[in-house]
């Protein structure tokens, strides 16, 4: 079975609360998921907290995770939440206006061809800590402050005294190039 | 994705919203707006496909970090134990529970201090609690108690955070004074090299005590020379030493000097260089004990040679 299969066979059965299921999820997904509310938050408090905030959205909304549809892959499922969260945690601490990023953000994401395993995450992992390591220091920033810290881009413009502009052309810009940097491997790996 | 990576199609000026749509930099307006867009433009909807797996990518590059000890335990423990609650709002939680932390009045601090006395006990039962489903009806009424548990989960998260820092710490310090044992070992160690060097430099440097002539021989100048000179073999508690002494040498020319060897077989063996003074010199060299055959004196064209390049000057045989 692949690894996408059997995470949806854990959400199918996490929707019957199997806790079980839940628990396999958890030990499958603890130190990526913690390690990316805490790459967020920077606290460990408020990142632990995000985690069990998380599985019981797991745990009580399994069943909103239509894999007959095949709308997306867990994983994406898990991190689009845990981002969310993350990011209402920080702009909630710096008494910014609530981001209000639906936490369907996950749903439409078609994703049909995605049988790769948990090695092609890592092997993928590197290719993406490349592809960011290669933006430049401006394009970096701006990924840093809309992605880690939940600013949009009028936020930053007036933070920063940047021109809007300039801001959504660093945005679009880092995005390009990660998918340029990307775009091989993309085709090789992920797309198998 | 297409060999042609990207290439904004920009027929509207939503369009060009679609990158910073997709990693979540505009605000509700304005994302609500690239919604309705979105609708009518199958391109951006196929490049926001593209862009989403890219975003999807970006939690796999993140350094990974330990969760806290014991984190599945209160994680599972309180999801799987206030499944029937109602889902109360992070924030609100976070809020809520700094709040009455925060919070000045005195009923509070001393339900506070109440709290703060059984955290401990009562976070060793919430994780030594079972977090099936079936301990779930048990779970809700601590659930329901609403702040309390919350604080008591925040103060046990601090005893867990204080915990983990204790333990680094005190991991920290093990090695620290590991490494410590360590260098003082490779200190003493060095000490001592040193006293045994000083002692063996003192030994060296004290004059000789016994010392004995073993051999005294004559050097004979080569034809056409007059120089005189004589060699001494000395065996002293040090060792062995050759002592050659010269006079009545021809003068020196430029960077010139005369070279001692102790000479086996058609093997020379550098005993050292010297210049003279009014045409005397003398040089000792000490050596291990070793038969040679000979001694000689060379004229070279400088005193840093290694082999002899120059003219025999006198040479005189040795007793085996």
């Amino acid at each position: 079975m692949s690894e996408t299969a059997w995470e949806e066979q854990l959400l199918q059965r996490i929707a019957a609360k199997d806790s079980d299921a839940l628990e396999q999820l958890y030990d499958r997904y603890e130190r990526p998921v913690y390690s990316f509310v805490y790459r967020i938050v920077g606290d460990v408090m408020a990142a632990e907290e995000i985690v069990q905030e998380l599985f019981f959205k797991v745990w009580n909304h399994a069943d909103s995770f239509d894999m007959n549809q095949r709308t997306g892959k867990v994983s994406t499922w898990i991190f689009t939440l845990a981002r969310n969260l993350s990011i209402d945690w920080i702009r909630k601490r710096d008494r910014r206006p609530a981001a209000s990023g639906s936490e369907e953000d996950w749903q439409g994401v078609k994703d049909p061809e995605t049988t790769e395993q948990a090695a092609m995450d890592r092997l993928m992992a590197e290719h993406v800590k490349e592809a960011l390591a290669e933006l430049n220091e401006e394009q970096k920033r701006v990924l840093e402050w809309v992605y880690y810290g939940g600013y949009t881009q009028q936020e930053i413009s007036e933070l920063h005294h940047i021109p809007l502009g300039t801001v959504k052309s660093r945005v679009r810009l880092a995005l390009r190039q990660l998918r340029k940097s990307l775009g091989e491997v993309w085709r090789e790996g992920v797309r198998s | 994705m297409t060999s042609q990576p990207y290439q904004p199609h920009g027929k509207n000026t939503e369009c060009d919203n679609v990158e910073l749509y997709a990693a979540g930099a505009l605000d509700a307006a304005e994302r609500a707006a690239f919604e309705e867009h979105l609708e009518q433009c199958a391109e951006c909807g196929a490049e926001l496909q593209e862009l989403r797996k890219l975003m999807n990518l970006l939690p796999l590059a993140v350094d990974p970090v330990e969760p806290p000890e014991g984190m599945k335990k209160r994680v599972l423990g309180a999801v799987l134990g206030r499944s029937g609650a109602q889902e109360p709002g992070l924030g609100r939680q976070v809020d809520a529970a700094r709040a009455e932390v925060d919070s000045p009045d005195e009923e509070a601090s001393g339900r506070r201090r109440t709290e703060a006395g059984s955290a401990s006990k009562r976070s060793a039962d919430a994780g030594s609690a079972a977090w099936t489903s079936n301990a779930g009806s048990g779970r809700r009424t601590a659930a329901a108690g609403g702040r309390r548990p919350r604080l008591v989960a925040l103060l046990a998260g601090a005893a867990a955070v204080m915990l983990l820092v204790c333990g680094t710490l005190a991991q920290r310090m093990d090695s620290l004074s590991k490494r410590n044992e360590l260098l003082s070992g490779e200190l003493e160690a060095a000490k001592q090299n040193l006293v045994q060097a000083q002692s063996e430099l003192q030994e060296v440097m004290k004059p000789s005590a016994d010392a004995a002539v073993s051999q005294i021989i004559s050097l004979k100048p080569v034809k056409n020379m007059v120089a005189k000179g004589q060699a001494y073999i000395v065996v002293d508690a040090k060792g062995t030493h050759l002592i050659v002494q010269a006079s009545k040498l021809p003068a020196l020319k430029d960077s010139q000097a005369f070279q001692v060897w102790l000479i086996k077989g058609d093997k020379p063996v550098n005993a050292g260089t010297f210049k003279p003074v009014n045409g005397s010199g003398a040089i000792t060299f000490t050596f291990q004990p070793d038969s040679f055959d000979q001694v000689a004196i060379t004229l070279e064209p400088d005193a840093f040679g290694t082999a002899p390049r120059g003219t025999m000057v006198m040479a005189g045989g040795l007793k085996a």
